[in-house]
């Protein structure tokens, strides 16, 4: 059996982005120490920890979220799943950047508020 | 239902990252396209050159549970410690004596390092044990 992993995030306010990503992801905050979890139990758990220092380069671990339905939906219903998740997560706090097109994928690059790199593809 | 996630790592050697992870996590490399023996045949078939063969790799829980994890080659190398890493659920349950997760936790670092890991800190704190570690290409992770 593979071993479970939790994705822990170092961040400036933990309550603060655990709430932005339990409303992006659809997950829900698990108790007090800033853990969030999908209620299926499906994805992993996510947990944000409090530190001193701020973010200073581009991560080198981020997150795609899986929302286009991948090369078997066609690029067209892909595009538009993607545009209308984007346009709610930005709703929610975080910042378009990118958006990118090569060898039939579409994907747009975004930032969490804390300045955190992720996909939505 | 909730959104899924694919972790990704930037990376200097994705072929060889990969593989470490996959043996982490008794994870296996993802197989290629349908009507595609191996990678390469994919590859060749694309037209992509061979210098390029080891820009991406990724690797999926067989049984379809855990997230998918995929390694992209990048120009740059790591410089400081990594705002994302991961935790691996090793100890078994809160509930577990002590003794037992302290057991599993340490079993499970003797087979990481010998997958080629690095070892750091040990840490007991409010009834907590975890150990630091650091992946081939140095990017952290605990064992818990």
């Amino acid at each position: 059996m593979a071993t479970s992993v939790q994705i822990v995030f170092d961040c400036a306010d933990p309550d603060k982005l655990a709430a932005f990503w339990a409303a992006a992801l659809h997950y829900t905050k698990q108790d007090l120490r800033s853990a969030i979890a999908d209620p299926d139990g499906t994805g992993p758990r996510i947990s944000f920890q409090r530190v001193p220092e701020g973010k200073t380069v581009k991560n080198r671990v981020h997150l795609d979220l899986n929302i286009g339905g991948g090369f078997g939906t066609p690029q067209d219903e892909r595009r538009r799943r993607i545009d209308a998740e984007v346009d709610r997560i930005v709703r929610l706090g975080a910042r378009q950047a990118r958006t990118v097109e090569e060898r039939g994928g579409y994907f747009v690059n975004m930032f969490d508020p804390e300045g955190n790199e992720f996909d939505v593809h | 239902m909730a959104t899924g996630v694919q972790i990704v790592f930037d990376c200097a050697d994705p072929d060889k990252l990969a593989t470490f992870w996959a043996s982490a996590l008794h994870y296996k490399k993802q197989d290629p396209p349908a009507g595609f023996a191996s990678w390469p045949d994919f590859l060749k078939a694309q037209g992509i050159p061979q210098g390029q063969w080891n820009s991406a790799s990724a690797i999926v829980d067989p049984d379809g549970v855990g997230p998918r994890i995929y390694f992209q080659q990048v120009p740059e190398g790591k410089t400081v410690k990594n705002r994302v890493h991961l935790d691996l659920n090793v100890g078994g349950p809160r509930s577990a004596p002590p003794d037992e997760r302290r057991r599993r936790v340490d079993a499970e670092v003797g087979r990481l390092v010998q997958l080629g890991a690095r070892q750091s800190r040990t840490i007991e704190e409010r009834g907590e044990y975890f150990i630091n570690m650091f992946d081939p290409e140095s990017n952290e992770f605990d064992v818990q």
